[in-house]
């Protein structure tokens, strides 16, 4: 994929998010909320949950192996506890857990599966925004576990290769909070869906893979799992 | 609600619109022709990529892969006799309006003898040519109007001329290749091509390419004036029965050697009973060629199934195997006087072994052998004219001779019998004229060292079975590999220690190659090499 057509995707997306924020605050404007100030310090200071998909463009010619489009599919987990609030502002360390895979027949006879597991640490900043959401800024150091599997009647069985790497994303996104009826301050869990985009980098590893008895190896190249990515989320707080 | 459906779409396209993988890795895995060994690696032809994948061998059984582009369309390829070079023919793509079609084009690979890394030459060409003919010496290769080997017909063209051949002279620039020459046409095509070695014209050395052809006549090329502008004509010999001066077509070649005495000879075995003989002296005056046959005619009893120069006791002969006969017909050139020696069995084939075992007073032996034979005959022609009754020997095998292979000197004394059902062969050794037996549990294929001929590998294709026996002492090895064999081929190795490998190719899946040390062959340390196809891509 060429570099306008991933910022064209890119600007879809944030458009998408930009839409649905905005309609919501739409919402928001027109209602009224006498336990704003109550509703305060457990919208800046909680414990959240997320579960979410992701979409990463990866159009490394490694990657080619395993798929048929520059694109790989992950679910996506994050606990997160916020730690430090002041003003409008709070900061959320959390912990991530990313899995996908993907598969492709190549050259018609050979069957090639891709899994990724991303442990990572979202160090999130966030920027409240009024009664309905935040805005936020994450980034997340952390390592990725990669196995590829390549089976072909040319091999004696399947010829494999599993690794962990340091892995790291950075990416902005927006949190809103759906509207509630009756009493808010009495639900201990609070609904949220947001969305963010960024940028998702693995390091990059060589696709020598192999079977120990009999020895047979393959030599696909390089894989970098690495390029955008945009995520959308369900979560909760309490 | 237009809104909300625009925005609809454009997440379908953040979503699912990303772009695909290069259409190579949805190619089939196909192979145009069975794999080729070279002197310094093995070629295989993967054609749904348009490309030749090279294998070169490395100490401790490891493997070099290149991959090197070749043309699209039609495929047929063909190795240099030394093993130096592949010559591949392709037939390009089907003409297009825009232009952008890829021409017809031969690419020639080869591994430098000192790197050992692969490089090819392209040359493009107008028509698309499947036929390939290959000159010995490796300076010339010329493609001529055939089938391609792989029957793909992308780009047949509407209109072929059926004796359009192009000559491609390696020794020169390609910017000036291929040259066109036209046959001069009695309604066939040719069918045989051969380069002679260099022989003593009457204007002095010199080349030709010999053309057989579909209908009645012989084309004689010199090599010497083909990128002459235009082109000198070539020769034309019409044959003809001795008996009713009907038509005959050649059937095969067969040229006198170098050091035979006076001007160069050539005959023809045809569909009649009658080999064609020629001499090439001087021209007539007025002719633009260089030389002019002289033609011989003789009647040998029978459809000779091969033929050859051989030298006697009493000079220099033309030896027509007559299987009708059981017999093979010494024919003088210059006179036609035929000499008869009755053989033993019904043989059908010859072969020269005079440098193997050596000739009597300057004559030649010649080893017969033929499918309808349990066994071999050495034929002393030194006493083939006075003593014919005396000068066959039979060995018996007990089954049928499929095919004899050469040995590579230091132990061309050494032939190989291969025979009907592939479960047996023998070594035979011309010196002490005996014949050692050897057995497969089921059909094999063999596959002779190329270098020293010192070992034969067997293997049964399509399975995992493999041998190495060695050709002095008859001990067999026995092998195995990870992956069914298609082909095995032993290359020199790389590297400054040298060595040999066998390559043992596998043409299953995408593609698997074992490497085995060929000297010290051990199925425990071969290394194995799979879904070769996927790399490069």
């Amino acid at each position: 994929m060429n570099p306008r057509a991933m910022l064209l995707r890119l600007g879809t997306c944030v458009g998408l998010v930009g839409v649905a924020t905005s309609a919501y605050a739409e919402d928001s404007k027109s209602a009224t909320d006498p336990r704003a100030n109550d509703q305060l310090d457990r919208r800046l200071d909680m414990w959240r949950a997320e579960l979410g998909y992701r979409g990463s463009f990866v159009t490394q010619s490694g990657y080619n192996a395993f798929s048929t489009q520059d694109y790989f599919s992950q679910f996506s987990l994050t606990l997160s506890r916020t730690v430090y609030v002041r003003g409008r502002y709070s900061f959320a360390p959390g912990i991530t857990w990313d899995y996908g895979s993907a598969g492709a027949t190549d050259r018609v006879m050979a069957t090639s599966t891709l899994d990724v597991h991303r442990l990572s640490v979202p160090l999130e900043a966030r920027a409240h925004v009024g009664y309905w959401g935040y805005g936020f800024l994450r980034a997340a150091p952390g390592i990725a576990y990669e196995h590829e599997e390549v089976v072909d009647p040319s091999g004696p069985g399947s010829l494999t290769k599993s690794r962990w790497l340091v892995a790291a994303d950075v990416s902005a996104g927006f949190a809103v909070r759906p509207p509630i009826h009756g009493d808010s301050a009495r639900i201990p869990m609070r609904p949220w869906l947001q969305a963010d985009v960024g940028y998702g980098w693995i390091a990059a590893q060589h696709l020598n893979l192999s079977q120990d008895a009999p020895s047979s190896t393959v030599d696909l190249g390089t894989l970098a799992m690495q390029g955008a990515f945009f995520r959308i989320a369900v979560a909760v707080s309490m | 609600m237009i809104r909300g459906r625009a925005w609809a779409a454009a997440f379908a396209v953040a979503l699912c619109g990303c772009g695909s993988r290069p259409a190579s890795w949805e190619a089939a895995s196909d192979f145009a022709a069975t794999p080729i060994g070279l002197s310094r690696g093995a070629v295989v032809l993967d054609t749904g990529r348009d490309r030749a994948v090279v294998f070169t061998a490395l100490a401790q059984q490891a493997l070099e892969t290149t991959f090197l582009p070749i043309g699209h369309g039609g495929i047929t390829a063909m190795a240099s006799p030394d093993g130096e070079r592949l010559f591949v023919l392709t037939g390009g793509d089907a003409p297009t309006a825009s232009g952008t079609a890829q021409p017809p084009m031969l690419t020639v690979i080869s591994i430098d003898s000192a790197t050992f890394q692969p490089s090819e030459v392209t040359y493009p060409m107008l028509s698309p040519l499947g036929g390939l003919a290959i000159d010995p010496s490796s300076q010339w290769a010329v493609a001529y109007d055939a089938a391609f080997a792989n029957g793909d017909t992308t780009n047949t063209p509407f209109v072929q001329n059926p004796n359009e051949l192009a000559f491609f002279d390696l020794s020169k620039p390609t910017g000036t290749q291929p040259q066109s020459y036209q046959l001069t046409s009695f309604s066939g095509s040719p069918v045989r091509l051969t380069f002679t070695p260099t022989l003593s014209m009457p204007a002095g050395p010199g080349r030709l390419l010999v053309v057989e052809a579909t209908t009645s006549d012989v084309h004689l090329v010199d090599l010497a004036h083909v990128f002459d502008n235009p082109p000198l004509p070539e020769v034309v010999i019409r044959l003809t029965s001795a008996q009713d001066s009907t038509p005959v077509t050649p059937q095969g070649l067969a040229i006198a050697p170098a050091d035979a005495p006076g001007n160069p000879r050539m005959a023809v075995r045809t569909s009649s009973s009658d080999v064609i003989s020629w001499v090439l002296g001087p021209p007539d005056p007025g002719n633009a060629n260089s030389f002019q046959p002289t033609l011989n005619v003789t009647g040998v009893l029978g459809v000779p199934s091969d033929i050859a120069f051989v030298n006697t006791d009493a000079g220099l002969r033309i030896a027509a195997m007559v299987p009708s006969t059981s017999s093979v017909v010494l024919v003088d050139p210059d006179t036609s006087l035929i000499t008869t020696v009755s053989l033993p069995s019904n043989f059908n084939h010859l072969s020269l072994v005079t440098d193997a075992v050596g000739g009597t007073n300057g004559s030649d032996v010649a080893l017969l052998w033929g499918t309808n034979s349990t066994g071999v005959d050495l034929l002393s022609l030194g006493v083939s004219v006075d003593r014919s009754y005396d000068a066959a020997e039979y060995i018996g095998v007990g089954v049928q001779v499929t095919a004899v292979d050469d040995v590579p000197a230091p132990n061309q004394t050494l032939k190989i019998l291969e025979t009907s059902g592939g479960t047996e062969f023998f070594v035979l050794d011309l010196i002490n004229r005996t014949v050692s037996p050897l057995s497969a549990a089921s059909s094999a294929t063999l596959s002779i060292s190329p270098d020293d001929g010192a070992r034969v590998w067997a293997f049964a294709k399509g399975t995992t079975s493999l041998a190495s026996v060695d050709l002095l002492t008859r001990q067999s090895t026995p092998l195995t590999t990870v992956l069914p064999i298609s082909s095995a081929f032993e290359v020199a190795r790389a590297g400054s220690v040298g060595g040999r490998s066998l390559l043992v190719v596998s043409l299953v899946g995408t593609l698997g190659v074992s490497v085995f040390d060929a000297i010290q062959p051990a199925s425990a340390v071969t290394r194995s090499y799979a879904d070769i196809l996927l790399e490069g891509l």
